[in-house]
């Protein structure tokens, strides 16, 4: 009864609202949108349909070409500031990337002593550490030589996730080759996550083959 | 001639097209509650031609809304499109909440102009019709380069023409710039990027790896995965790199930063306790807490949403990947769909994902999370992932 009454209400409610109103089929108030979007670049769209291309945006304008402005912030000059009370779990510092340059990459010296890892394990195998004897003998046999050493994963992990991980196997190839006497120093270290397999496929013996570690001589240009 | 939202929902009950019995509850019809019970909000849509048609529907769809013929929508909307655009909502009986004409822009911003007053006056909240997003493109050799367009996948831009591998775009405020990892000098380094110029600043380049750049909402700091003390742990600077300070000092190692929307926290990823987690620290450090992910046994890349409720991330399992949510305190966690690498629209309702057609290439996806609804994104570029959305 109550809702009856209620709906006579607002029913009642609405012509007078329409009455008021009418049905207006032209809006009043015309508004312009100047710059509807914030546009990030100020130059002309593109306006066909995208389509994949040979080059990646090949066929795209609009924003300005890339261009580097100022040198890096290297790890010289102010320590980091560290938070007190974290726990020293850290590894062994990275030395600068600097110290790298002016290599020559020689990937084929230790092209058959890739390092490889469990699925989502940074720990190098029992089973793999005598593919690291011949590194480290070469390592000590040269001492102006250094080792580039690139972590990767399998596609089994989320990108970042898995950017981190292919560092952590490196890092732990690291501490291995640093614990057999090799100057740290010596020793880079660089994660390319899932982007870069061994093998495509999406099978367990191509997952095996990219959770991996490839180690690169870096030999002294002059 | 607007009605408030108690008139227009009275008026929706009392002229649906339902038995007289049914009345009495319809009164009860709200857009917002309907809308976040996972319901749809079923719209008619008339008089719009060709693009502006299509792009509306997008919109519209994405946000919420169901199109129906004329006899079953609640809301209908219609107009025309010409050199200007001219759109009106109302309800059954022509009842007008919204009567606006447009110009000055293209076709698809009139669209997505009209498109997010709809939804403004239908739910009183903004709509992401006008937004951008940023995402990687993978190249079959492998390397990759930076990208923004439209959220709905138009207007496709490169940032990068690096030809290097490329990672984690994220958006300073303002959409003015992005920071990301590239390898275009031999090594993973952090730059920043202003879009409007073109100046490209180092932000880290230590020894080591320099990964996930986070941009904080203030857009004065960035958190970041550095290596350079021999894990990779987690380290804040400002935006020229300058002031680092080293967050974690862990035993497996952090990954995939983001911030809370006050610039308090910063969740992560770490496997401290044996499988990937989600953690909670403060911005000037302190004792990271796990946020617990009651469901699922591990939990990577994290987005935290701006109204700082809820913390999208990936799970994996039954070798695929998912999208979850949880609550940003930790708790339940909801599987919402198949896919990974979640990023919140400025509602923090949508969400843009990726995902792996089969055997096809990543695409990018757009997921509506109370109506789990998904809409792909209409891009036909390649490998396409890790989506960032400016807000």
């Amino acid at each position: 009864m109550k809702h009856a009454i209620f709906l006579k209400l607002a029913a009642v409610a609405l012509l007078t609202i329409i009455a008021a109103t009418g049905c207006k089929k032209t809006p009043k108030n015309v508004t312009p949108i100047h710059g509807a979007r914030t546009s990030v670049d100020g130059g002309a769209k593109p306006t066909g349909p995208t389509t994949a291309a040979p080059e990646l945006g090949a066929g795209l304008t609009g924003l300005p070409p890339a261009r580097l402005i100022e040198a890096a912030p290297v790890a010289t000059g102010l320590p980091p500031g560290v938070i007190p009370g974290l726990t020293p779990q850290g590894g062994i510092p990275a030395a600068d990337q600097g110290e790298f340059d002016n290599h020559w990459t020689d990937r084929s010296a230790f092209a058959a002593n890739t390092i490889h890892f469990d699925y989502d394990k940074a720990i190098v195998k029992a089973g793999e550490l005598g593919k690291l004897q011949p590194v480290i003998a070469a390592l000590k046999a040269s001492p102006q030589n250094k080792l580039l050493i690139e972590g990767h994963c399998d596609e089994r992990g989320t990108e970042e996730y898995n950017r981190a991980l292919g560092e952590r196997r490196a890092l732990a190839i690291r501490e291995r080759l640093a614990k057999s006497g090799i100057s740290p120093d010596r020793l880079r270290t660089m994660s390319y996550g899932e982007d870069k397999p061994a093998e495509l496929g999406h099978t367990e013996s191509a997952w095996a083959k990219n959770r991996r570690g490839e180690l690169v001589l870096l030999k002294p240009k002059n | 001639m607007n009605l408030n939202r108690r008139q227009f929902a009275a008026s929706l009950a009392a002229f649906a097209a339902t038995p007289l019995a049914a009345r009495a509850q319809e009164l009860k019809f709200d857009v917002n509650k309907h809308r976040d019970s996972g319901q749809t909000i079923p719209i008619s849509l008339s008089g719009f031609t060709g693009e502006v048609a299509a792009a509306l529907r997008f919109d519209l769809e994405v946000a919420g809304c169901t199109v129906v013929g004329p006899e079953s929508a609640v809301v209908l909307v219609h107009g025309t499109n010409g050199a200007r655009l001219e759109g009106f909502v109302s309800d059954r009986q022509k009842n007008y909440l919204l009567s606006k004409a447009y110009n000055g822009a293209g076709q698809r911003q009139l669209a997505h102009a009209f498109a997010d007053d709809v939804i403004l006056a239908l739910t009183q909240t903004r709509g992401i019709a006008q937004t951008r997003v940023a995402f990687k493109l993978k190249a079959p050799n492998n390397t990759g380069e930076v990208f923004v367009a439209d959220y709905d996948g138009h207007g496709v831009q490169p940032v990068t023409a690096d030809r290097a591998i490329i990672a984690a775009p994220s958006w300073g405020p303002g959409s003015q710039w992005l920071a990301y990892t590239s390898y275009k000098l031999g090594n993973a380094d952090i730059f920043s990027h202003n879009l409007t110029t073109g100046e490209r600043h180092i932000v880290a380049r230590y020894g080591g790896s320099n990964l996930s750049p986070a941009v904080a909402p203030g857009g004065r700091l960035v958190a970041m995965v550095l290596s350079k003390g021999g894990k990779p742990d987690l380290y804040v600077a400002d935006i020229h790199g300058r002031g680092l300070q080293q967050l974690t000092r862990s035993r497996e190692g952090a990954s995939s930063p983001c911030w809370s929307p006050d610039g308090q926290s910063i969740c992560y990823v770490s496997s401290d306790d044996g499988s990937p987690q989600l953690y909670r620290i403060g911005a000037n450090g302190g004792a990271p807490q796990r946020i617990r992910t009651v469901g699922v046994y591990n939990a990577t890349e994290p987005d935290w949403s701006p109204d700082g409720k809820t913390i999208a991330f990936t799970t994996q399992r039954g070798g695929g990947f998912e999208i979850c949510t949880v609550p940003a305190g930790g708790g339940d966690a909801q599987s919402l769909v198949s896919g990974q690498d979640a990023t919140w629209a400025p509602n923090s309702r949508t969400l843009m994902f990726c995902k792996r057609g089969r055997g096809g290439p990543l695409s990018l996806s757009l997921l509506d999370v109370p109506t789990k609804r998904v809409k792909d994104v209409p891009l036909n570029l390649g490998n396409c992932s890790q989506p960032t959305w400016a807000r």
